[in-house]
């Protein structure tokens, strides 16, 4: 039985073909755009790469000082002294690092610029972040305290600057200072800004130590606690240790405030500006979620209307299947196994155009160094939206028909 | 003829509903990209209040060790660099502008709390950027050890605090006890670029000679012409004026490319993707009229055998998807309404909530015609002879 009504399926695919170029178009369309949200979410939610121990993970990354709860505000990154005098003592984290935010500096060759990012980092960063080196290995913690002219640089530096030649050990000039090259790692997408960067030199490599007395400014943080369950009580260690903090000029600036944050955490940051208050990660699951929805809607009602043409165009067919002894599931088994093979061809064709799509994304380098990646939960994902498409477009319209009175269905009117 | 297919078409509106929903969801959606597009232009296109061409952006980060040197390091700076022959001029800044770095205050005012951006330049800045002086003057060395501090403020500010009345010489409340006073009105200063949302905006005067002064950029104005390898002259020279200080030199110009793309961006995914919804919706509406058509053979036939035109009958056909797209805007604009009447969104005003609706409605009645258009056609074929042998 099933076979026939697979075989029947295909020959009314390739009856009408306009009707199923329409479906295929809008299924595919629909699914491609799915994927492209999802795996992008997916992508910085959870990391993977350098970021990969994300869930374990809070980052430090604004903070800003008033002259009173609402007064007049300065708003930037954290600074050296004020992550130094925070986030070292802590306590629940199993490791701390304090980094620069990226900077852009510049290095010649053959007279042509190279524009780069650099990260100035301590030696736990590396152990925070898991870097996949290419070859090398990343700066110790000696050469981090001494401030030895080291650099870890990304693949695509390491092509800028020596071709295809091994770069380790060799010298790379950038911003007026030379560093010896000890490691080359894979690159980092923008995405995950947490790790991004082209070139991480030692915090000390700079002549000058100013940095370290710096309330503001141009630092961040990162607090990774042993297992995932710990990180809500880093967290209150956190805001515990940021209260207790004193301004070095604590009558001028009174107020202090700043926040530890998971990636989604960061991410709700970025909608949401204002540092007082928790980040609003819970309208933006339900921003995503209603977007998402919405957007689905559309080409899901379209499907229903084009298949209530297509079964009505049908009418005569339905009528004598009825009058022969056809039960409503029969049919209804029938339109819905039709509207699901139909479905799933789409879905094929939607998943091609996706990964097509991804393909030339990242090779236009709007997102630099972005690679998308197809996992599991975003399989998931794409397969409950092929079955929700699948059973709702075709599910009404089935019932509908089911409904039909045969002797009208038979005179092909309704 | 409209009114008599009005007619019809009212009484077959449950018939139509699944279509009506359909259009109803297109409209929304289409008029809700068309409005982010247009506050999007709006604000784009108010104007900038400077100018960016030459002007380069030395963001430092200085040896704060001995802090009364940072004043006497940063001016010696600015002295070597404005005597290059390169550079015409040279100011100091908090932040350069189009990038995401701000200082803020909020004062209250008549108007409620007014969130209000701030900078603090040197002398002669304000004329360096080109930007347009409204009333009063700018600031300068007259304003120095004053008791109550001097600013210049927009002519947003201008509006939000004093209203419609001279603003120049007035006072007004800043950061609890403090009161400063108004010296000048300028147009605008928008500093985080195009894409940003127009605000209020002041400035404070830098006076490099005080130690306290806070700025983290130095802007340098250089001769038309100069080429980007004039960097690396420049790195040497501040090296030399500062060597403990770290800088990083960008154009203006680069900065405000990259706050283009970024906005661009940013605007493009969802025009994208209503295009490609639009698009769908219209293959659905023409794959459903089509075999809507095909179905009325006899009754498209009898009206033509009772001597109705071939163009009478096309004009039926797409008449009657007019009507159903006019009830479905009529019913999303009562829908889309709801949002400017809370003003939840600050930026949808009623002036552009209704230009979006009229390019949002003429662009889907476009779009039904286009549907219509083809099975209208195939309808014009149908002969007298053949809707009476049907069957």
């Amino acid at each position: 039985m099933l076979r026939v009504y697979i075989l029947l399926a295909l020959k009314v695919l390739q009856r009408r073909k306009f009707y199923t170029f329409i479906s295929l178009f809008c299924i595919s369309v629909t699914l491609m755009v799915i994927l492209l949200v999802t795996s992008l979410v997916e992508n910085i939610i959870h990391p993977p790469g350098a970021e990969r121990n994300s869930e374990r993970f809070l980052a430090i990354e604004k903070m800003a000082i008033s002259t009173s709860i609402g007064g007049r505000n300065q708003r930037t990154q954290p600074g050296y002294q004020f992550l130094n005098a925070v986030i070292k003592p802590m306590e629940t984290p199993e490791l701390t690092s304090i980094f620069s935010t990226r900077s852009q500096v510049a290095g010649f060759r053959n007279g042509k610029r190279i524009k780069s990012q650099l990260k100035r980092t301590d030696s736990q960063y590396w152990k925070i972040l898991q870097f996949d080196f290419i070859e090398g290995r990343p700066f110790s913690e000696a050469e981090a305290k001494q401030g030895q002219h080291v650099a870890v640089i990304s693949e695509d530096t390491a092509r800028q600057y020596f071709d295809d030649s091994s770069a380790l050990d060799k010298l790379l000039t950038v911003g007026g200072e030379s560093y010896q090259v000890i490691g080359v790692v894979e690159n980092v997408s923008v995405l995950h800004w947490n790790a991004s960067a082209d070139i991480w030199v030692p915090l000390f490599a700079n002549d000058s130590t100013a940095f370290t007395n710096q309330v503001m400014g141009g630092f961040m943080g990162l607090i990774m606690a042993e297992t995932p369950e710990q990180v809500s009580a880093m967290k209150s260690e956190f805001n515990k240790r940021l209260a207790a903090y004193k301004h070095p000029d604590p009558k001028r600036w009174p107020v202090v405030v700043s926040s530890a944050n998971t990636k989604f955490e960061q991410i709700a940051r970025l909608y949401h500006r204002d540092l007082d208050s928790p980040p609003k990660t819970k309208e933006l699951t339900i921003g995503i979620i209603v977007t998402m929805i919405l957007f689905m809607l559309l080409p899901t009602i379209n499907l229903i209307n084009l298949n209530i043409s297509r079964i009505l165009e049908r009418a005569s067919e339905i009528g004598v299947r009825k009058s022969f002894g056809a039960r409503s599931s029969h049919l209804i088994t029938q339109f819905l196994l039709e509207n699901i093979i139909l479905t799933c061809i789409g879905g094929v064709i939607g998943f091609a155009l996706a990964l097509l799509s991804m393909y030339f994304i990242s090779v236009s380098g709007v997102v630099p160094f972005h690679s998308f990646e197809i996992n599991f939960r975003v399989l998931a994902a794409a397969i409950s939206v092929i079955l929700f498409f699948g059973i709702l477009s075709g599910g009404y319209p089935a019932w509908k028909m089911s409904r039909m009175n045969p002797i009208n269905a038979l005179k092909g009117a309704i | 003829m409209f009114a008599h297919i009005f007619k019809m078409m009212w009484q077959r509106k449950r018939a139509n509903s699944l279509i009506i929903i359909e259009i109803v969801v297109a409209f929304i959606v289409l008029l809700a990209v068309v409005a982010f597009i247009r506050v999007s232009y709006q604000t784009y296109s108010a104007p900038l209040g400077f100018e960016y061409d030459n002007t380069w952006s030395i963001a430092f980060e200085p040896d704060i060790e001995d802090r009364a040197k940072i004043g006497a390091t940063a001016k010696q700076t600015l002295q070597v660099l404005s005597q290059l022959p390169e550079i015409e001029d040279a100011h100091t800044m908090y932040f350069p502008p189009f990038i995401e770095a701000s200082s803020s205050t909020t004062i209250d005012s008549e108007n409620g709390k007014l969130y209000v951006l701030m900078t603090s330049v040197s002398d002669g800045a304000q004329q360096a950027m080109g930007m347009t002086l409204l009333a009063g003057r700018w600031l300068n060395e007259s304003d120095n050890g004053q008791t109550i501090r001097s600013v210049v403020i927009n002519k947003m500010l201008k509006d939000n605090i004093f209203g419609e009345e001279n603003a120049v010489n007035q006072l007004f409340d800043y950061d609890g006890d403090e009161k400063l006073r108004v010296v000048g009105v300028f147009e605008d200063f928008r500093q985080m670029g195009e894409f940003s949302p127009v605000g209020n905006y002041m400035m404070f005067r830098t006076d490099l000679d005080n130690p306290k002064s806070f700025y983290r950029s130095i802007n340098i104005w250089v001769k038309p012409g100069t080429s980007r390898a004039f960097e690396e002259k420049l790195q040497k020279i501040l090296h030399q004026s500062a060597p403990n200080w770290q800088f990083e030199v960008t154009t203006w110009q680069q900065l405000r490319d990259e706050h283009i793309s970024n906005g661009m961006v940013a605007r493009m995914i969802p025009t994208v993707i209503a295009l490609f919804l639009m698009l769908m919706v219209a293959f659905g509406l023409l794959g459903v009229l089509w075999q809507n058509v095909t179905r009325r053979t006899q009754e498209l036939g009898l009206r033509r055998a009772m001597g109705a035109t071939a163009t009478m009958v096309q004009m039926q056909i797409i008449f009657e998807l007019l009507v159903i797209t006019l009830m479905a805007i009529a019913i999303g604009f009562l829908i889309a309404i709801q949002i400017p009447i809370s003003g939840v969104i600050e930026q949808l005003t009623w002036g552009v909530f209704f230009q979006s609706v009229g390019i949002s409605t003429v662009i889907i009645m476009l779009l039904s015609v286009a549907c219509a258009y083809y099975p209208s056609l195939i309808a014009t074929r149908y002969l007298p002879a053949d809707a009476l042998h049907y069957e």
